[in-house]
This record gives C-alpha cells, structure tokens and sequence, in this order.
C-alpha cells in the first residue's frame, strides 16, 4: 500500500496540537472513502466506464471539463509535494544536493513508468513501503505503552478554526482522488488499501500526539517526522523509516502522474494505451519537476493539494452517487436505497468539508497554529 | 463645493493605506501572527532538544543528525529574516523586537548545534 505525504503530514500535524481528538475524522473519512471505492467498483464492473467517463455524462460538457482540469491540477500539485519529499528523503539518505536528487528521483520515476507496469511499480514500492507501515504501528504501540498519554484538554476556543481545518484536511487526505481514480475495477484491493491506510493515520496521528504534543514541537519540516520512529527503535527504525516513507512518496508520484493520464483518458475515450496517455503523464512529471526545484515549499504544497483536492472532491462524488444508483444503467446492480441514503448523507458532509476548506485554510493560514 | 471626508469614506482611506503599505514589500504582523511565529520559534527550540536527545541515546546516524540540524537552522534562518523584514501593528513594536531577537538567539544557537554537528 502506498501512504501519500499528506497523510502523513496531516496526521502527525493534527496529533502534535490536538493529541486523540481528531482520531473521530479517520473514522468518518475511511467510511467514506470506502463507500466511494464500492460505488466507483460497481459502476466501472457493470458499465466497464471510468469516474471521468461518468463525470462526463453526469456534468455535461462544460462542468466536466472543468472538474478534470481540476482535479488534474489537484494531482499535479500532489505529484510535486511527493517529488519534494523525495528530494528531501533522498538528501538525508545520501547528503547529495537536494536539487539533483530531484531531478534524479523524477528521472528514475519516468524511466520506470515507460518500461514498467504502474502495477510493478505500485507493488514493488508499496512492498518496500510496507517496512514503514511495520515500523509505525511498533513505534507507535512502544511509544503509546510506555509514554504518559497526550493531555485531553478541550479545544481553546482561539483554534476553533484550527481543529476544523485539520479535520478537513485528514478527512481529505483519506479521499485524495489519484487512490481511487486510478483503479475503479480493482475494488475490494482498494478498499483494503484504504482501510490500511486508516489504521497507519492512526498510527501516526498516536505517534504525533504522543512524540511532539508534551514537547510542544509543531512539526513543520518533513525530517522531523522521521524522528519518532527512531526514538524508542534506534539506528535501523530510522533507515527504515527513511526507505519506506521514500518508496512510498515514489509510489504516490508515480499515481498521481499516472492519474492525470487515466483521467484524461478516461474523459476523452481514449484508450488507456496510447500516446496521449504517455505524454499526460510525462508532462505532469516534467512539470511537477519544474515547480518543485523553482522554489516551492514541500509542505505549503501538501497542503495546497489536500485542501484543493477537498474541493474538487465533490465533483466527483456527486456524478458517482448518481451513476451507481441509476436503475436505468445499472440494474439489478444499482445501489440499495440504504447504500444511496449513506451515499447521500456522505455526501452532503463533503460538500461541507468542501466549502469549508477554503475559508479554513485562510483563517489558519494553511494551518499554523 | 469641497469634498468633506465621512467616516465611511476615512475607513476607506485606512483600508487602502494598510493594504498599499502591506504591497510595499515590508508585511505587517498583527499581534496574532507575532505570537504565533513565537509558538513556531519555541517548537524548533523543542524540535533541536529533541533530536539531541535521540543523538545522546545512538539512535541516529551521523548524515541524518548533520542534515536535519542544517534543516532546522534553514528554517529558523527564515523566521529571523522575514521577522527582520516585518513591521508590527501600532503598539506591538516591543513585541515584534521581543520575536526578532528570540528568533535571531535561535538562529546563532542552531548554527552552533550544525557545527557541533559537523
């Protein structure tokens, strides 16, 4: 499985000022994350058609093109916040220039992608990254069993806005669309990737709560957030920790590459296999590459992409929901009128989560305490 | 017949003021944003306290410790700069240079752990 940079950053952010109190939104954002996968699954399996051929015949013309341009600018964010998390792993790993390890863990990702199968790629990194997912749960449960609790004061009142934007941005986290959008016929291995993915934010979310929170540490650069892992299980954990979070960042920004050219695809009808699949990943590469080494924030990235992916979030949702309840279409295989009452209600709570993360994100500036 | 100015059109005028000084190129903190660059100093503070205790327990290696130090003055570096570059809403100018020389302490102390680090 691969686990994003925002999920970790998120997670561990959240437990170092909040400590358990935010463990509710994993909950909230893994049932619906999964409800998304199942219907994405039974859509694509019954109509062999992909979230962005929906998105298409749901929103019309206009909106569609608009929500793809979206959502790929969602995933090229994301695939720079990866790619400078790389560089930023590969520089502690190796002590080499950031800059060129960059480049160098773009062009490795590149030549990968167009020799080998995303699924190679996919199951090799997340086989490696699965070191990490390991080590996180001992750390945490060596940590939780002998560290004292995090306090469990309420919320001041003064960051109100705070908890919210955090609750937001793990419940976006969860969602992020290049998981899903990727793969709508490989559902229940989906599913089980979300719900591991839930359990390794709660690890960290322990972790962040348990580690920083006493110590009073915001960690805000992504060398800290190694540091728990190697402080109750030394030297190895944190090569461990090193490797894995480097081959799960390379995991996440080859999906994310590769999900701009699903999408398009997908949009335009073009089979998955042709050249116009290949340069839309290429260039979403390239051009992550480029905002990466002109100067941007690894973090202020991270959080660009989950809160603008939380918007996009309900465009695609929405055409999902329709489409998997749709009688007409689907069938004796349309959705349940209990599964389309969840759907709904999921629903209308990302639409919330959607128009509030703009404002939250100003009001917090992109979550400083 | 001469323009009389009103409290709408003076609120204005404060707006505008406020919002050409704030393009001028030197950002003003408000009282809010001074106290919370003053929570991100103490966290690095917590943050070098913290990986000197994983180095005193042989829980890192010498590459990660050097790296991760230059990271945490890079970031205190940045702090010190642009407070240097800030000025403070009327009244908050002891506060602002109150932040500026934690921030300036912090800097000195983080180049000294990057060395020690060496």
């Amino acid at each position: 499985m691969i686990i994003g940079v925002g999920q970790i950053v998120f997670a561990m952010q959240a437990g170092a000022l909040f400590g358990y109190a935010l463990l509710w939104t994993i909950l909230l954002g893994t049932i619906a994350t999964i409800l998304y996968i199942e219907m994405c699954h039974r859509v694509a399996t019954v109509t062999k058609d992909g979230v962005f051929t929906v998105v298409r015949s749901k929103l019309g013309e206009r909106l569609g093109t608009a929500t793809l341009a979206g959502a790929n600018l969602v995933n090229l964010i994301t695939c720079a916040a990866e790619l400078a998390a790389i560089g930023i792993m590969l520089h502690l790993l190796t002590g080499w220039n950031e800059r060129l390890v960059i480049v160098l863990g773009a062009v490795v990702l590149g030549a990968l992608g167009s020799s080998v199968r995303l699924q190679s790629i996919e199951r090799t990194l997340g086989l490696l990254g699965g070191g990490l997912v390991v080590l996180l749960f001992v750390a945490a449960a060596w940590q939780v069993s002998h560290l004292a609790p995090p306090p469990t004061a309420p919320v001041p009142t003064d960051q109100t806005s705070l908890h919210g934007y955090f609750a937001v941005g793990i419940f976006s986290a969860l969602l992020m669309q290049y998981k899903v959008h990727a793969y709508p016929a490989r559902g229940k291995a989906a599913i089980s990737g979300a719900t591991l993915g839930a359990l390794v934010m709660c690890a960290l979310l322990v972790l962040g709560a348990v580690v920083f929170l006493p110590r009073g540490i915001f960690p805000n650069l992504l060398s800290s957030l190694v540091l728990p892992a190697a402080l109750p299980l030394g030297r190895t954990a944190l090569w461990v920790a090193l490797l894995g979070m480097l081959a799960s960042f390379g995991g996440a920004a080859a999906q994310t590459a590769m999900s701009v050219g699903y999408n398009t695809c997908q949009f335009y009808s073009i089979d998955g296999e042709a050249p116009q699949f290949t340069a839309a990943w290429v260039s979403t590469l390239i051009l992550a590459t480029l905002i990466v080494l002109s100067g941007a924030r690894p973090l202020k990235l991270v959080h660009y992409a989950i809160v603008l992916g939380m918007v996009m979030i309900p465009l695609t949702y929405y055409p999902m929901l329709r489409a998997a309840g749709d009688r007409a279409r689907m069938g004796e295989h349309a959705t349940t009128r209990v599964q389309q009452a969840l759907g709904w209600l999921f629903f209308v709570l990302i639409a919330v989560a959607a128009l509030l993360a703009i404002p939250l994100m100003v009001l917090t500036r992109a979550g400083q305490p | 017949m001469p323009l009389k100015p009103t409290g709408h059109m003076t609120r204005w005028l404060v707006t505008a003021a406020i919002v050409a000084v704030a393009c001028s190129g030197s950002p003003i903190m408000t009282h809010e944003q001074l106290e919370s660059e003053m929570r991100h100093l103490r966290s690095l503070d917590a943050e070098a306290q913290l990986l000197q205790d994983v180095v005193a327990a042989h829980h890192s290696k010498s590459r990660f410790t050097r790296e991760h130090a230059r990271y945490l003055q890079r970031s205190a570096h940045e702090h010190a700069h642009s407070l240097a570059q800030a000025r403070s809403v009327p009244g908050d100018e002891a506060e602002l240079e109150r932040v500026r020389a934690a921030a300036t302490r912090l800097e000195e102390r983080f180049v000294a752990l990057v060395i020690e680090m060496q």
